[in-house]
């Protein structure tokens, strides 16, 4: 079992031990204290996951209400982020990806491939080098909007894992998947935002066109 | 025990294990020692660090807006006081 605790097709998860002796008044203070810093993070994370400032709002609104709901039941020393993470990511697949209508998952899949021949394509190495280098020169909308292209599945699974810097252990709690599915999810995401990113600095003339010899 | 050697398949199919820190000890040192023979798994890596740092970089960086954090104070607040009553 992880260390989010027993997991049911809920949007917050149930620890195992509950504080029992303390009054709201305290946790009310230690949630202040602990959960209100993260914040910042979980909005820039529900921003990545709505595409847009007023669902991101509601969506970090309805996890710190659910979190402060169920404050209780989470423990201290416990991964606070992973499981404020947890009830985001759980609270989004529930209630706006079904509003935003994004394809499924399964639909997705078919993307792949193309998408990484063309990726490997490249196999000049002053071309790739080049490439590599011509990519830092992005500005950050484009790579917000390059991350935004990819279903919502892979884009957590980057932005768990980018951003956050979480490990592969625990994403696979927070999106409560296989840590294999996480690794699949990492791959193809990474390989189609990294050909959305060379798309973008082509046509911003960060890399010319056609073949290098 | 000699050190091992991967080739590129190998190398290319742990690429983002490497890159995050989540590759073990025998898997990095063999990922290590096949960079040192290879110029195009070396671009390979430094390919996905760009795009890892890149997304680190542009992506993490939204501040809440004030409207937001009172909405929420007033949220955790509010509950309390209803607990209280």
């Amino acid at each position: 079992m992880g260390v989010l605790g027993l997991m049911e097709t809920i949007d917050v998860p149930v620890a195992l031990n509950t504080v029992d002796t303390e009054s709201a008044a305290e946790r009310t203070a230690r949630f202040e204290r602990d959960a209100m810093p993260l914040l910042d993070q979980l909005y820039s994370a529900a921003m990545r996951l709505t595409h847009n400032p007023q669902d991101a709002e509601d969506l970090v609104q309805d996890t710190f209400a659910k979190a402060y709901a169920s404050f209780h039941q989470y423990q201290d020393g416990t991964n606070l982020k992973a499981w404020m993470y947890r009830i985001l990511t759980n609270t989004f697949i529930n209630s706006y990806r079904k509003k935003q209508r994004e394809p499924l998952q399964s639909d997705a899949d078919g993307v792949e491939d193309w998408q990484l021949v063309r990726a490997e394509a490249h196999t000049s190495r002053g071309l790739r080098s080049a490439e590599t280098e011509a990519l830092d020169h992005l500005p950050d909308s484009d790579v917000k909007k390059a991350l935004q292209e990819l279903p919502s599945d892979f884009r957590m699974a980057v932005y768990l894992a980018d951003v956050e810097g979480f490990a592969y252990k625990e994403i696979a709690e927070i999106m409560d998947t296989p840590i294999g599915t996480v690794m699949s999810r990492l791959n193809r995401g990474r390989s189609m935002l990294r050909t959305l990113l060379q798309d973008y600095a082509r046509e911003r003339g960060l890399i010319p066109d056609g073949d290098a010899s | 025990m000699t050190e091992q050697v991967f080739e590129c398949t190998e190398v290319i199919a742990r690429v983002y294990e490497f890159i995050d820190g989540e590759a073990d000890p025998q898997t990095c040192a063999a990922i290590r020692a096949h960079l040192e023979l290879c110029e195009s798994c070396v671009d390979t890596i430094g390919e996905g660090q760009s795009v890892k740092a890149l997304v680190a970089r542009a992506c993490g960086c939204e501040s809440a807006p004030d409207e937001l954090r009172q909405r929420v104070s007033m949220t955790i607040t509010s509950v309390t006081i209803e607990e209280q009553e």
